[in-house]
């Protein structure tokens, strides 16, 4: 207990408790996420100057995903707190992505099958 | 996932200001509103996923019906303008954040105003954009090949003359017929119920975020918030961070692909 | 900080409003619990006696007893009572009760989350209901299929399926924030010791039910919004001669409504988990099969939602698929049947009511889970989709599974939450009776399925070889509702007259049975530190005994590595909830009305919940 108590108080000195970023950090982030954005206003080009639409496709998600994970990581704090909050997280998103794709293979296959087109 | 649960508790014992309230420890030693918010927020994922399947999904059938071409009316520039915006405002909210977790009063009042000035941007730009859009308008145009062969286009209005000659050339032979101008709304096709819904709840949520950091800001006013209770402000930035991820998947899979 | 002592209420000294406006205004999950076990009764006899209707106009062929559009509404009222105004409140309403009393809790980690939730589902119910008075129920059926749905209905300018749209949403909101406060009660309320591998297997599928809720309840909010805004503004989501797809609607709503069948099922399996090893005198066999395989059912419930429409022409490959994942959730499934009958094997049974509505659980989930199986397979589910034979699937699953689970988990319990036990003579008369009943309502309709009686049929002809078995299954329906009624009797009698209960009249091992019944407002006044999966068993037959300090002391000494001393922290009682939730349905009337000055409704209903949200948050700053 009394182990506990200290440990309490000494959280109270410093109020992130861990590693928490500082302001540098955070405006770092910020430089780099508009960095990626500017680069993903670009890349939605990329088909006009005779690049395959796939090409492009790939290179916004990937992009964009970087974006969130760094929005997650930093400003929500995932990389420094709880795993438990990552775990919640992931879990949702992992049904979501799930339901986006296996959205998109039915869809596509209803087109290609010509069963249901338009 | 069967850790040993009672010893977790000064490891994590609620740094966010509630050691000293006199709450007690928890199981996990996480602070239960926070626990509570990021469930909330996982499930919100899911709200928004289903509307970008619906708007993904639908976004073939819009085309080979003759609905409009998003990439006609979806200007780029205004939308990076908004994303910046955004990614602004999560930049100043978790300034706030670290002020408040500083005890530093004049950061907190800075930063949270400063987030909802960005955030009342975003809102007027989008309906800006929303009322740009309601004012544009676009031709469904049915070319009959000679063999009977159906297919539709949805022409925006300022492209028609030039986009008519060009598919007269594409298509020898073919009757070409257009339908009068319809207005980019929710109603008149497709993409214009999939765009506007999916990005009417996201900016819905926006202005809900600007109501909660609107009373943060007003309890930072009256000095309520310090280092003690800097999860009232982390909590509203969790939920502010969530709706500006939201807008870097809609910029990238509505507004970009 | 309010350590307030909370005045635990006698009722002998209140007046009768006060002790309405006690209960109005409780935080107590025991109370909200009890509210929602009421509530949801209330709402399964009526749903029930849609049922009957249903049933005595298919008693004989070419009846016309209701009319067609009557038909219509019933079984659409039916299906949705049944399924989110029954079912899924009775588990809410049982986990309320146990769940902090199993894992050693004072309460719930948001108590006043917990009362809106419940008001919430009251006035949803009621707001569903009212649909009777107000130009006719929703008669779409219950997974409302657009473009009927769209359209309004068969009749058209009705705004019956409004009233559903706004129903399912005004539930959906309870049941996400009902779950969000389970999970975040099982993951951070549990006592010193509880580690997960201890909890009651009935908290394990609580936790992973509320999982589901909180995953898959946005894809329905979605496709309702989407579905008002086609019914209201002129959108054309699901019109497909306006361009809309009515496909969307049903992958949105499956998406939903596949995990909704786990949602209802995987409680009642919690149920029987913790029922089988009390009445068989021997630990659960499996205990870690049981918990794991509930979380694998769990994500493979979002990777079958298709197999309810095999029949729609998605295609072979994506039939194919979709069969594949439903077979293999048969796998989980089956690794808890085999567990339960492991559990049973061998024990020294105590056959009284609980066990008898457990094993008739079991016996009927199979039956339900073997039809299952069979309807996962595309080329029989092209024969018998929308027939009789789907509705006898759905039956055993959940009737003879979910509800015969929890009519055990009622006898069970019922010592526990009000002190006196249920009758054992009346118990045995209504399981045996509810037995019969469910297997003469429900066996047929495989049958009459396979020959090709379609469901929601209003009439059929005379000499289709349907007449025979209709009336047995109507015979059936009334032998089901004697048996409900048995049970209400049985309520009523040992009220007045029951046989006082002790604190564990079962020599039971969780932790609810190591505190008084009923237990005191704070639920526990000193918890022993959890060292096994039955620590009430420890207790009694000389486990370390070991308590953390009474919690109503203030930490000190003691310096047991698994020791976190609790002081009394229960919230005082809040009038907000109530109000949230009244301004909320206020505003979903408002939203029925749009197009005739419902504004204004929408408008009054978000300035009361608005206030009611502004108190409940001071409230919650204060605490
Ligand atoms: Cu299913």
């Amino acid at each position: 207990m009394a182990e506990q108590r200290s440990h309490q108080a000494e959280l109270a000195h410093m109020p992130q408790g861990h590693a928490a970023p500082s302001t540098r950090t955070y405006i770092n982030i910020f430089v780099v996420l508009f960095v990626i954005t500017a680069i993903e206003v670009l890349a939605a080009y990329m088909t006009d100057i005779g690049l395959p639409l796939w090409s492009e496709i790939v290179t916004l998600i990937l992009l964009s995903v970087l974006k969130g994970v760094l929005v997650v990581m930093f400003y929500m704090h995932l990389r420094f707190d709880s795993r438990w909050f990552t775990a919640l997280f992931a879990a949702g998103f992992g049904i979501a992505v799930f339901m986006v794709i296996v959205f998109l293979l039915l869809w596509a296959y209803k087109r290609s099958s010509g069963g249901l087109v338009v | 996932m069967a850790q040993a649960v009672a010893h977790d508790h000064g490891e994590h014992g609620a740094p966010g200001g509630h050691g000293p309230t006199g709450h007690p420890p928890t199981s996990l030693g996480l602070n239960n509103r926070k626990l509570g918010l990021w469930t909330f927020i996982s499930s919100e994922a899911l709200f928004f996923t289903a509307l970008v399947a619906t708007y993904l999904v639908m976004k073939p059938r819009n085309l080979a019906l003759g609905g409009p071409r998003p990439e006609d009316f979806l200007g780029i520039t205004l939308t990076a303008i908004l994303a910046f915006i955004l990614l602004m405002s999560s930049l100043t909210m978790v300034l706030a954040h670290h002020a408040a977790e500083h005890n530093d009063q004049r950061g907190i009042r800075l930063w949270l105003g400063a987030t909802i000035l960005l955030g009342l941007m975003f809102l007027g730009g989008q309906v800006y954009e929303f009322n740009k859009l309601w004012s544009e308008h676009f031709v469904t145009v049915t070319i009959t090949e000679p063999d009977g062969k159906i297919v539709r286009e949805g022409i925006a209005e300022h492209h028609l003359d030039a986009e008519l000659a060009e598919l007269q050339e594409h298509h020898p032979g073919a009757t070409i017929t257009q339908s009068a101008p319809k207005a980019v709304t929710w109603t008149t096709s497709l993409f214009g119920s999939t765009f506007f819904v999916l990005t009417g709840f996201h900016g819905t949520h926006v202005a809900i975020g600007v109501v909660w950091l609107t009373v943060v800001l007003i309890m930072a006013l009256r000095g309520a918030i310090s280092s003690r209770n800097s999860l009232t402000v982390e909590m509203a930035g969790l939920y502010w961070h969530f709706v500006d991820l939201v807008w870097v998947a809609i910029f990238t899979l509505i507004y970009l692909i | 900080m309010a350590t307030t002592a909370v005045p635990v209420p006698h009722s002998g000294e209140q007046s009768w409003w006060q002790t309405i406006w006690s209960w109005v205004t409780t935080v107590d999950h025991k109370k909200i619990g009890i509210m929602y076990i009421i509530t949801a009764i209330v709402f399964f006899i009526s749903g029930g006696l849609e049922a009957l209707i249903i049933r005595m106009q298919l008693a004989r062929p070419e009846n016309n007893l209701i009319s067609p559009q009557l038909y219509n509404e019933l079984f659409t009222m039916h299906g949705t009572t049944m399924v989110f105004l029954a079912v899924m409140p009775l588990n809410v309403g049982l986990g309320n009760y146990l769940v902090p009393l199993m894992i050693g809790a004072n309460d719930m980690a948001y108590p006043r989350l917990n009362a809106l939730s419940y008001w919430l589902f009251l006035f949803g119910g009621f707001f569903l209901t009212s649909s009777y008075a107000l130009g006719g129920a929703p008669d779409a059926g219950w997974f409302a299929y657009a473009p009927l749905s769209a359209n309004g209905g068969v009749l058209p300018k009705r705004n019956a399926m409004d009233f559903w749209v706004l129903g399912i949403n005004l539930l959906g909101i309870a049941s996400i924030l009902g779950s969000i406060n389970f999970i975040v009660t099982v993951l951070n309320l549990r006592a010193p010791g509880m580690k997960f591998n201890r909890m009651p297997l009935f908290v394990w599928l609580q936790l992973v039910t509320s999982f589901l809720v909180v995953f898959a309840f946005p894809s329905v909010t979605v496709a309702t919004i989407l579905l008002y805004f086609d019914r209201n503004f002129g959108t054309a989501f699901f019109l497909p001669e306006k361009g809309g797809d009515p496909m969307l609607w049903q992958h949105l709503f499956w998406f939903f409504g596949h995990p909704e069948v786990y949602i209802m099922i995987l409680p009642p399996f919690g149920i029987v988990s913790e029922i089988y090893p009390v009445f068989s005198r021997k630990p659960i066999f499996g205990y870690a099969f049981i918990a794991y395989s509930g979380v694998a059912i769990a994500f493979l419930g979002f990777t079958v939602w298709s197999h309810h429409m095999f029949a729609v022409g998605m295609g072979p490959w994506a039939n194919a698929a979709f069969s594949a994942t439903s077979l293999l959730i048969a796998v989980p499934t089956g690794v808890k049947i085999f567990n339960w009958i492991a559990t049973l094997w061998g024990g020294s049974l105590n056959f009284k009511t609980p066990l008898l509505f457990a094993i008739g659980f079991l016996f009927l989930f199979v039956i339900g889970g073997i039809s299952g199986v069979m309807l996962a397979l595309p080329p029989l589910d092209y024969q018998v989709t929308d027939s009789y034979f789907v509705v006898a699937h759905f039956h055993y699953v959940l009737f003879g599974g979910a509800i015969f689970a929890l009519f055990a988990g009622f006898y069970y319990w019922w010592p526990k939450m009000f002190g006196h036990m249920l009758s054992e003579r009346l118990g045995t008369w209504q399981f045996w009776l509810m037995f019969i009943g469910m297997n003469l309502t429900f066996m047929p309709m495989h049958y009459l399925g396979m020959i090709g009686m379609p469901r929601r049929v209003w009439t059929y002809e005379r000499g289709l070889g349907f007449d025979f078995w209709n009336l047995v299954q109507t015979i059936g329906a009334f032998m089901i509702a004697a048996s409900i009624a048995i049970f209400i009797w049985n309520v009523i009698v040992s009220w007045r007259s029951g046989e006082a209960a002790n604190d564990d009249p079962w020599d039971g091992h969780t932790l609810e049975w190591g505190t008084t019944s009923p237990p005191p407002a704070h639920n526990f006044d000193r918890i022993p530190i959890i060292r096994s999966r039955r620590p009430v068993w420890d207790l009694k037959y000389g486990g370390r005994q070991e308590f953390t300090e009474p919690r109503d002391t203030k930490a000190a000494g003691s310096a047991d590595e698994d020791d976190t001393p609790h002081s009394i922290h229960l919230p005082p009682p809040s009038f907000y909830p109530i109000i949230v939730a009244f301004g909320l349905t206020v505003a979903a009337y408002g939203l029925l009305y749009i197009h005739s000055g419902g504004v204004w409704g929408i408008v009054i209903g978000l300035s009361i919940a608005s206030t009611g949200i502004a108190g409940l948050a001071s409230e919650a700053a204060r605490d």
